[in-house]
């Protein structure tokens, strides 16, 4: 039997609508009524359907404007939808943002109150948890401070504190570890661990990466309103990153092309020495990177360049045809470059490919991820290169 | 949330309102007494010494600090309600609760400010040696209906201003208006008597007038008194009338609130 979802986003659009000016006065109503209105609207979400596991540990990522916090607010009916439905079986705990509601002219004992009752905690169980939260927020000398002559980060332990005394089945979460020192912030993992084991269901939106790849189960990637990708924490950060570069690489290329010039890296096939295409290398492989471009007339010379990284962004060589003092006239559509005793270890890499100007700092064109291989050393040393080396006992020997 | 859980929010919400109205002031809770008492000093000053409005009537002292009392209730009432919603924009954006709470939780605050205020009449009766009557609890309704009143003019008002922020200043001359044509500074025997009958049907006149015969004198002229019964029932379908558009207009229009504020 199918387990019935604690969430269901089903074909979900959220228009926003803008008038190109506000009217917020009468006057302008009345004088506004002869003109036709114009609004401006934005889809801030596009038919986005989704299901929500019991217990499920939901990251939510997605570059800035893209409607990661219109979802949440939505699901946390701040908001209403335009179309498509929602449906929610379980008690969902209604704060979005860390310390909502504080008053810095009220002191920490009174701002816990309040801010307990708009989690929706009666006054007597607020009072039987007070000690507990102010514990966990190690801000025991302060309780009758007031919250004006905190520092934000204390702010923060204290909103936190409080937040994870909400008694609900789903918690949402946006974007609250960004304060917080590095121990408090081993704190609340630790208390996300417990939350987890207790079978709570979390949704949460971070620009954290590293977070979301730990705590996550599962990772929605939220692109200009739709979901982009629904799946694994790490495979859904692949992606992010993928279309953080799209973006960089289309800024460039506008920029380029404001210029006159214009080329563009179209493919790039790493090959192996019998000149197939391959992804799969070994040790001492020679390894050719084909690139394909396209370009106009009215580029007078180019300069190609190639980096070799490995999966975790460590850069481990980058060579172009300027160092190399290799001519690039009479180029047309295509540059080979070949490593021909290739020494990394082993791990997945990737190239990425650039096309400069006269200098290094006039990029044309650029693909952070042109290509992808993967590296099988078979010996166990570590690092990133396969140095030449033996051991000996004395030196002369 | 549970419902209990709400009125537990209400309730922090008004306290909250209450205890920062009189944050960093020296005198603290004192001025909310003070405060009426300067007001009625000086309207007693022009209009019972200078003016001598007070002639004729059993003592109009008290009867003027009553109606300032309850005309202070309305004002605060109205002017924070309306703003409320506003001011808690912050709050609308990022939690979901009925947003009703915040208006209600405006007129608590004004409510208990009222309530330290009557104690302040209840001591000038003393000293006016104003015997209370068996009436006096007649106040409880008198006020409960107020309370509704106000409230349900409170929320007209908050619905008006999140779309219109033109109404701040529409209501403030409104307030003007209403406080001069009713009985609170003058006594009703002043007034032309073709004139009486029509502020007679306003709720704020028949509350006021209401409870000046419940605590001060059997001899206050009240509507119920100058309107005869069925007709008299007019103001009572007013104020609920006003609770009821005032609660239907501010639901419908509160779903869309985090977004429109």
């Amino acid at each position: 039997m199918k387990e019935q979802p604690i969430i269901a986003v089903e074909n979900l659009t959220k228009i926003f609508k803008f008038p190109h000016e506000r009217y917020t006065t009468i006057k302008q109503h009345f004088v506004n009524i002869l003109r036709r209105r114009t609004t401006h609207s934005l889809k801030a979400l596009d038919d986005v359907s989704f299901e929500v596991k019991k217990g499920e540990f939901l990251g939510i990522i997605g570059p800035n404007g893209s409607g990661k916090s219109t979802l949440l607010k939505i699901l946390a009916q701040i908001y209403q939808p335009t179309a498509g439905k929602i449906e929610i079986n379980g008690t969902l705990s209604p704060f979005i943002e860390l310390g909502v509601g504080f008053n810095p002219e009220l002191t920490a004992r009174d701002n816990v109150f309040l801010n307990a009752a708009i989690l929706g905690l009666s006054k007597k169980e607020t009072e039987d948890r007070f000690d507990e939260i102010i514990k966990f927020s190690e801000l025991e000398e302060f309780v009758d401070q007031k919250l004006k002559n905190f520092s934000s980060g204390m702010q923060v332990r204290l909103a936190f504190s409080i937040a994870v005394q909400a008694k609900a089945d789903i918690l949402l979460i946006d974007e609250v570890l960004a304060v917080g020192d590095a121990s408090f912030q081993e704190k609340c993992f630790k208390v996300f661990r417990k939350l987890k084991k207790e079978g709570k269901t979390i949704i949460f939106v971070s620009h954290a990466l590293n977070t979301i790849e730990e705590f996550s189960d599962r990772c929605l990637l939220v692109y200009r309103g739709k979901i982009r990708f629904d799946g694994k924490p790490n495979e859904a950060i692949l992606e992010y990153t993928k279309i953080n570069s799209e973006v960089e690489r289309d800024q460039v290329k506008s920029a380029n092309e404001k210029k006159g010039q214009s080329a563009r890296i179209l493919r790039v096939h790493c090959l192996n020495s019998k000149g197939g295409e391959e992804s799969i290398f070994r040790l001492g492989d020679e390894l050719t990177a084909a690139i394909e471009f396209e370009k106009n007339s009215k580029i007078p010379e180019l300069n190609f360049g190639v980096s070799i990284y490995r999966e975790d962004g460590v850069y481990c060589y980058g060579i172009n045809t300027f160092i190399d003092k290799f001519n690039t006239k009479g180029v047309s559509n295509r540059i080979w470059l070949s490593f021909n005793n290739l020494h990394l270890l082993g791990g997945a890499y990737y190239l990425v490919a650039a096309i400069f100007g006269k200098s290094e700092s006039e990029v044309i064109d650029y693909n952070p991820r042109a290509a992808v291989f993967k590296l099988i050393a078979g010996i166990k040393d570590q690092g990133i290169v396969k140095l030449e080396h033996k051991w000996g006992l004395k030196l002369n020997e | 949330m549970k419902n209990k859980n709400y009125f537990n929010l209400t309730l922090q919400m008004a306290l909250t309102d209450f205890k920062l109205k009189y944050a960093g002031s020296i005198l603290g809770y004192v001025w909310s007494l003070v405060k009426p008492l300067l007001l009625f000093g000086v309207l007693y000053v022009v209009f019972s010494v200078f003016f001598r409005f007070g002639k004729g009537v059993a003592h109009y002292p008290v009867y003027l600090l009553l109606g300032i009392v309850l005309w202070s209730f309305f004002l605060e009432s109205t002017m924070n309600g309306m703003h409320s919603v506003v001011t808690r924009g912050d709050l609308i954006r990022k939690v979901n609760f009925p947003k009703i709470i915040i208006v209600l939780s405006a007129v608590i605050t004004s409510f208990l400010t009222l309530l330290l205020n009557l104690i302040v009449v209840f001591v000038f009766m003393f000293f006016s040696k104003i015997n209370l009557s068996a009436t006096a609890l007649f106040l409880i309704p008198i006020i409960a209906e107020f309370v509704i009143f106000t409230l349900g003019v409170s929320l007209i008002l908050a619905t008006l201003f999140t779309k219109f922020r033109d109404f701040s200043h529409i209501w403030e001359v409104g307030l003007q208006i209403i406080f001069y044509a009713t009985p609170i500074i003058y006594p009703l025997s002043m007034v032309p008597s073709q004139f009486v009958k029509i502020m007679m049907v306003t709720p704020i006149a028949q509350i006021f007038q209401d409870a000046r015969w419940a605590l001060i004198s059997h001899d206050t002229l009240t509507s119920w008194s100058v309107i005869s019964f069925p007709k008299s029932l007019i103001i009572l379908g007013i104020v609920i009338v006003t609770a009821l558009i005032g609660f239907f207009s501010f639901l419908l229009s509160a779903k869309n609130f985090a977004e429109e504020v």
